[in-house]
């Protein structure tokens, strides 16, 4: 493998919005200057030139949804501006022919793009607009960096090898090669492998493969839905496959839309093959639903049996070749994917850690148009089994001890990268706003050091049929969207539904334990070693295990107690795999009804430690905050991790005895 | 003298028949036989889940899912004296008490009552194992002795 196949992984770490609350070259300013300052979401650094989005106050939108141009808006102070600068256009950056009731309610109405020619200085025409008083906010539309990094293509005489010793839970040949679903410990592929360090597809494959019901929206580059390996996973548009061509068959606001949008051509038309496409987006989609058991290519962790059973996927295509598309962009495919029918919203990308400062620079005050895009996608109800969207991001790729926003923030899982070997990857970003790991794959340096494997490497579709190669953040976030669309289907198939916070309380304990592991060194591929004790508690919860939440979700572990007998519990014994990285907080609930069906008499949490006296045997329960991800919670002027709750069954017996740690060891027969 | 000792002998029967069933020596299995799902414990729907089969041989399978994410299989024999049902599991360890127990008139709904210091009462309705969990709880088990093999 020739070395310069060997890159720092960049592709995932897109730039997204610079959404600092910073002001535009102002060193001394006056009450004005600082009034216009604060309607600032970002700053001006990696914009596209041309445009600005703008939020306009209540009654400034009736008067702009009836423009016939910038320059003929109804409102003087913006025409005047937009003569000066000659802008060409004023449109809102969000579809209100779909569910346009909701979306005013949100305020999504009133954000709005304002084109002008490219030369015109972009600060100066944000000062101007910002000075305008029906003007709240304006964002500088930053630049999405396009993925850069190209996959490695399959040698399918490997395929063979490899095969010829399998037993596999389906027949796709390539299967046996996929160690990030079901890792036996194959040193052909890894010579440090490390059998289980998997999502334990294998098991969660027999209790359910994923249904049509769940869709997934993959925000990336164009997924090639002509892949044979996809194509049956993907969700089509009926109306408009069986319509006219140009025409807005179903009346949702985007013409043509079968597989999905381009929202970086405003077409239509999902494209993957241009120059410089690296195949990211149809590599990723293959490992939330490539189709499984077609005796065909790669399986997808969500795609299917065989019988067209499988999770549906589509493509909200935010990259495409060397464009470069503007946060009006993202945010009208995040809301695409929202009223297209999405639950799940795959995501890797986002920006570099440390551009967006914190949690308040995301999300507090002048909140951005992606993050106004983002809450509407997890208010979004489209399947019965969850109450809104579920958003995954990739944490980074950049090796940095933060995830990047969108997905460091508190509300948005982002996932870190374990490799073959169950050790964190030598790219991942990892602490805070971290909070789940899952296989991002890693390189194997063979000797002598220009020499690599890609083997260990995540293996997915490519487009135009083929399979290959990829690695980072952006490949371990689909094996959790891939997860959380399996969980979804057999949520559906049990007739149970969650709130989006009880959900994510689901995936994100569903985990082994990853501390163990990280001692010593590891030899870290882009120079020099990994201190492994570096990443202790900061990969997140811990390793995904996807039997594990399907578990979760057709029960929960009881924890028994002794009646009369005070016990000081470790709560995370009951969590995952008894192991996982989860801070407890002190918060926690008990109702009314629990204290009277146990006779509790004695209750705190200190230390991390749940105390408890119960004095009759019966039933209850007891709801304990945790941090998932580090050990505070995001917000403010922190990026941390997730605040989380979850609900604890309680059962109180005579017969049960607690030893010094609080564990019940009698707790068998429930007779 | 042959009526008094026919009577006496009819009064002898009849006494024993009585103490019988008043002090728990008569076993009479047959009104618990049958395959029963748990619907309520202490008056609260479950968030676990317990099957049990009361076999008419006087042995018991339970398939619960209480303390662990996958059914396990527990078994043993039981009796049943009078109203009051006491057991034992396959390892000679007794239930962790001894249960009151009344069926409803059409068999459909079996309830139990613990005989401890606060009594708790749950509830069964007649519901057949599945399959699939009697192969998983087996799986459980087979599980359990590889981890112990370790």
């Amino acid at each position: 493998m020739n070395k310069c196949r060997f890159f720092v992984v960049s592709l995932a770490v897109m730039l997204l919005a610079s959404c600092m609350h910073d002001t535009v070259d102002q060193p001394v300013m006056s009450s004005e200057d600082t009034l216009i300052a604060r309607k600032f979401v970002n700053t001006s650094e990696a914009a596209v030139l041309g445009e600005l989005v703008i939020y306009v106050d209540e009654e400034s939108v009736a008067l702009l949804e009836g423009a016939e141009s910038a320059t003929r808006c109804g409102i003087s102070e913006i025409e005047t501006i937009a003569t000066e600068i000659g802008a060409v256009a004023i449109e809102p950056v969000f579809n209100m022919k779909v569910n346009a009731e909701r979306k005013r309610a949100r305020g999504m109405d009133r954000w709005y793009v304002v084109s002008f020619p490219s030369d015109v200085d972009l600060n100066m025409a944000a000062k101007r607009f910002a000075a305008v008083e029906s003007i709240e906010r304006v964002q500088f539309s930053t630049r999405v960096e396009r993925p850069t990094e190209q996959a490695i293509e399959l040698d399918y005489a490997d395929v063979i090898a490899t095969t010829r010793a399998a037993n596999m839970p389906f027949n796709d040949d390539m299967l046996p090669m996929q160690w990030h679903y079901i890792n036996n410990g194959d040193k052909q592929l890894f010579p440090t492998i490390v059998a289980g360090e998997d999502i334990n597809a294998a098991a969660a494959w027999e209790v359910t493969t994923g249904r049509p019901e769940i869709v997934v929206a993959v925000v990336d580059e164009g997924v090639c839905h002509t892949h044979p390996d996809l194509e049956p996973n993907f969700d089509v548009n009926e109306a408009e496959l069986n319509g006219s061509d140009g025409v807005d068959d179903d009346g949702n606001g985007y013409v043509d839309d079968i597989y999905g949008y381009n929202f970086v051509s405003d077409t239509g038309r999902i494209i993957w093959g241009r120059p410089h496409d690296s195949g990211h987006g149809t590599h990723v989609a293959g490992t939330v639903a490539a189709v499984n058991n077609n005796n065909l290519g790669v399986s997808g962790v969500a795609g299917g049996s065989g019988n067209g059973d499988g999770v549906r996927i589509f493509s909200s295509q935010i990259f495409s070749g060397k464009d470069e598309l503007g946060v009006k962009g993202i945010a009208a495919a995040i809301e695409y994917s929202a009223d297209r029918g999405a639950s799940i919203l795959q995501c890797s990308w986002g920006v570099e850690p440390g551009q967006i400062a914190n949690d308040t620079a995301f999300a507090t005050g002048s909140v951005s148009v992606e993050y106004e895009a983002l809450e509407y996608f997890i208010e979004t109800k489209n399947c019965d089994a969850l109450d809104g969207g579920l958003v995954v991001f990739a944490a980074g790729n950049v090796g940095k001890a933060s995830a990047g926003y969108p997905g460091a923030y508190n509300e948005y899982i982002a996932v870190t990268a374990f490799a073959p070997d169950g050790l964190p990857a030598y790219y991942t970003c990892y602490d805070r706003g971290c909070n789940i790991s899952a296989p991002g794959g890693e390189y194997y340096m063979i000797a002598p050091p220009s020499t690599y494997s890609e083997k260990g490497l995540v293996l997915s579709t490519l487009p135009e049929g083929k399979y290959g190669y990829m690695q980072g953040t952006s490949m371990a976030c689909p094996h959790v969207s891939g997860i959380a669309a399996l969980a979804l289907s057999y949520a559906l198939d049990l007739g149970k539904s969650y709130t989006v916070d009880e959900f994510k309380t689901l995936l994100l304990t569903s985990v082994n334990e990853f501390d163990s592991v990280l001692t010593g060194f590891k030899p870290n591929y882009s120079g020099g070693n990994m201190n492994l004790t570096t990443y202790k508690g900061k990969m997140g919860t811990g390793k995904i295990d996807a039997y594990r939440v399907l578990m979760g979700v057709r029960g929960t572990v009881s924890i028994p107690l002794p009646v009369g007998q005070e016990v000081i519990l470790d709560l995370n014994r009951y969590l995952g795999d008894g192991q996982v990285s989860l801070k407890t907080l002190s918060e926690y609930t008990i109702s009314d009804e629990t204290r009277e069906h146990l006779g509790i008499v004695n209750d705190a949490i200190l230390g991390g430690k749940l105390i408890l006296t119960c004095t009759k045997p019966g039933a209850g329960s007891i709801t304990v905050a945790f941090v998932a991800g580090g050990t505070s919670v995001g917000g403010g002027q922190l990026t941390g991790g997730m605040r989380i709750e979850k609900e604890f069954a309680l059962i109180a017996r005579e017969n049960h005895v607690a030893n010094a740690d609080g564990f019940v060891d009698n707790a068998e027969g429930w007779l | 003298m042959k009526n008094f000792k026919i009577w006496s002998f009819v009064v002898l029967v009849l006494i024993a028949m009585t103490a019988c069933e008043n002090g728990g020596g008569k076993k009479d299995n047959s009104k618990i036989v049958g395959e029963w799902r748990i619907e309520s414990w202490d008056n609260m729907e479950p968030s676990f889940d317990v099957y049990i089969a009361f076999n008419e041989d006087g042995t018991f399978d339970i398939y619960q899912q209480v303390y662990s994410l996958n059914y396990e299989y527990y078994g043993g024999s039981y009796a049943l004296a009078g109203d009051v049902l006491s057991g034992e599991y396959a390892d000679g360890t007794a239930w962790a008490t001894t249960y009151t127990v009344s069926v409803s008139e059409d068999r459909s709904q079996l309830t139990m009552t613990s005989q401890e210091s606060v009594g708790v009462t749950s509830v069964y309705f007649k519901e057949s194992i599945p399959e699939e969990i009697k192969e998983e709880a087996a799986q459980t088990r087979a599980q359990l002795v590889e981890e112990r093999l370790f």
